[in-house]
């Protein structure tokens, strides 16, 4: 299951870069995503993770469960690596 | 000292008469380079091959326009460049071209618009400014176009022309077509502007009925001698483009457009205050994170993030009202990131 923290983070930067209420369920293309929002919410996703976010990984994980999801797996994957 | 002319100066205001008075003599013509002249109101032609189909809604093969913004006048001296050209039988496809000067009223006044943004005004139903009842006057044509280039120019300079066009495949293989050493701006997902309204550009309004729509800031505003010759080149071998579709070659796929393309990282807001900018700055400049970029209140002003710049506003202090943006940065998008794009799209 995807980290609570992680999942609220997401939910609270994608709903301020986009201005709405988010939910887990939503996909970020449906709720009014635009090439300048992506781009934030890379740049402020990867600031409060200190996480490489690319911009592409918010296209290949367009719903916020799934990239949650993808964000956990890599924040496992740094663990342990580090 | 800056020599150069000023929208509305003395020797500007001549150089627009005469090259208004250029292009309606194209437009009052019969015939021109071999091509059929039709006028279509004010300040708008399309020059058709003979014996071909002459209705009032009959597509054009591709449509040139000018002046969407008053004061970059240089667009104007490149449609009557290549107007010239087809005269002189330099340019000899047989294909309809329709050329259009967006707000002439705007460009008399010396300024970027009387009332409105013209470039937010496609697409709405309002007539309530001059450039909203000019915009349905020309919506008209635009919806005949079959690919279009709006010629446009920034207010300070550019190391390099670029294309500006909302997203879509067509629209940037049709640039690819023209040059692929031009870079694009591309965005998605939203108008131009923050500040659009239910109005947008050009290109947006015609890609939504046309194979291809694209504008291209030229360079400084302003009638010179280079971005004439590159806007004619770029309309010229649009023209070739276009011509060559007619024959049956079709454009590239996206995956295989080779320009350099970039869209918005950051679009930093006008912010209260004083507000100086660092003289010099020019649109496609690098810019590096933590760059400063003037001063703030007296504070450094400095980039949030590395990017190129884009359309740098210098305001002077005396202006009581400040535009809404003071800069944009772009990032570079790769070919994968479209194709993602265009699936979240379909």
């Amino acid at each position: 299951m995807p980290c609570r923290n992680s999942r609220d983070l997401v939910i609270e930067i994608v709903g301020r870069a986009l201005r709405c209420d988010v939910d887990a369920s939503d996909n970020l293309f449906d709720i009014g995503a635009t090439s300048l929002s992506v781009a934030l919410i890379s740049t402020e996703l990867e600031r409060a993770l200190a996480l490489d976010v690319p911009i592409r990984a918010l296209y290949e994980h367009a719903t916020i469960r799934e990239l949650v999801e993808w964000i956990d797996g890599r924040q496992a994957a740094c663990t342990q690596q580090g | 000292m800056d020599a150069r002319p000023k929208a509305g100066s003395p020797d500007s205001a001549r150089e627009l008469d005469e090259q208004l008075h250029a292009f309606e003599q194209f437009a009052a013509r019969t015939e021109l380079g071999g091509l059929v002249v039709q006028r279509q109101g004010s300040h708008q032609f399309v020059l058709r091959p003979p014996g071909g189909p002459d209705a009032p809604d009959a597509p054009i093969d591709l449509v040139l326009m000018a002046l969407t913004h008053g004061d970059e006048r240089g667009g104007l001296a490149v449609l009557n460049a290549v107007c010239g050209a087809i005269d002189r039988g330099e340019i000899r496809e047989r294909i309809s071209l329709g050329f259009v000067l967006a707000n002439v009223a705007a460009a008399r006044a010396g300024v970027r618009f009387l009332e409105r943004d013209m470039n937010r005004c496609y697409g709405r139903s309002e007539l309530g400014t001059a450039e909203d009842r000019r915009a349905r006057e020309i919506e008209p044509t635009l919806r005949r176009a079959r690919h279009c280039i709006d010629l446009h120019q920034t207010i300070e300079p550019t190391l390099t022309p670029f294309f500006v066009a909302a997203f879509h495949p067509r629209s940037l293989s049709f640039a690819c077509a023209i040059d692929t050493t031009i870079p694009i701006v591309t965005h998605w997902g939203g108008a131009f502007s923050a500040s659009a309204g239910a109005g947008c550009t050009s290109d947006e309004f015609v890609q939504r009925t046309a194979e291809a729509g694209v504008s291209i800031e030229l360079g400084r505003k302003g009638f010179d001698v280079a971005q004439c010759e590159a806007g004619t080149a770029v309309c010229t071998r649009a023209i070739a483009v276009v011509a060559d579709m007619a024959r049956g070659r079709p454009l590239c796929e996206l995956s295989a457009v080779s320009n350099p393309i970039h869209s918005w990282a950051e679009v930093v807001l006008y912010p209260p205050g004083d507000v100086q900018l660092t003289p010099g700055l020019k649109n496609f400049q690098t810019i590096a994170a933590g760059e400063t970029l003037g001063l703030h209140d007296g504070v450094a002003l400095t980039s949030s993030q590395g990017g190129t710049l884009l359309f740098p506003k210098y305001v002077a202090r005396s202006q009581a009202v400040k535009p809404a943006e003071l800069y944009r940065l772009l990032r570079r998008c790769d070919v994968e990131e479209l194709l993602l794009v265009a699936g979240n799209q379909n």
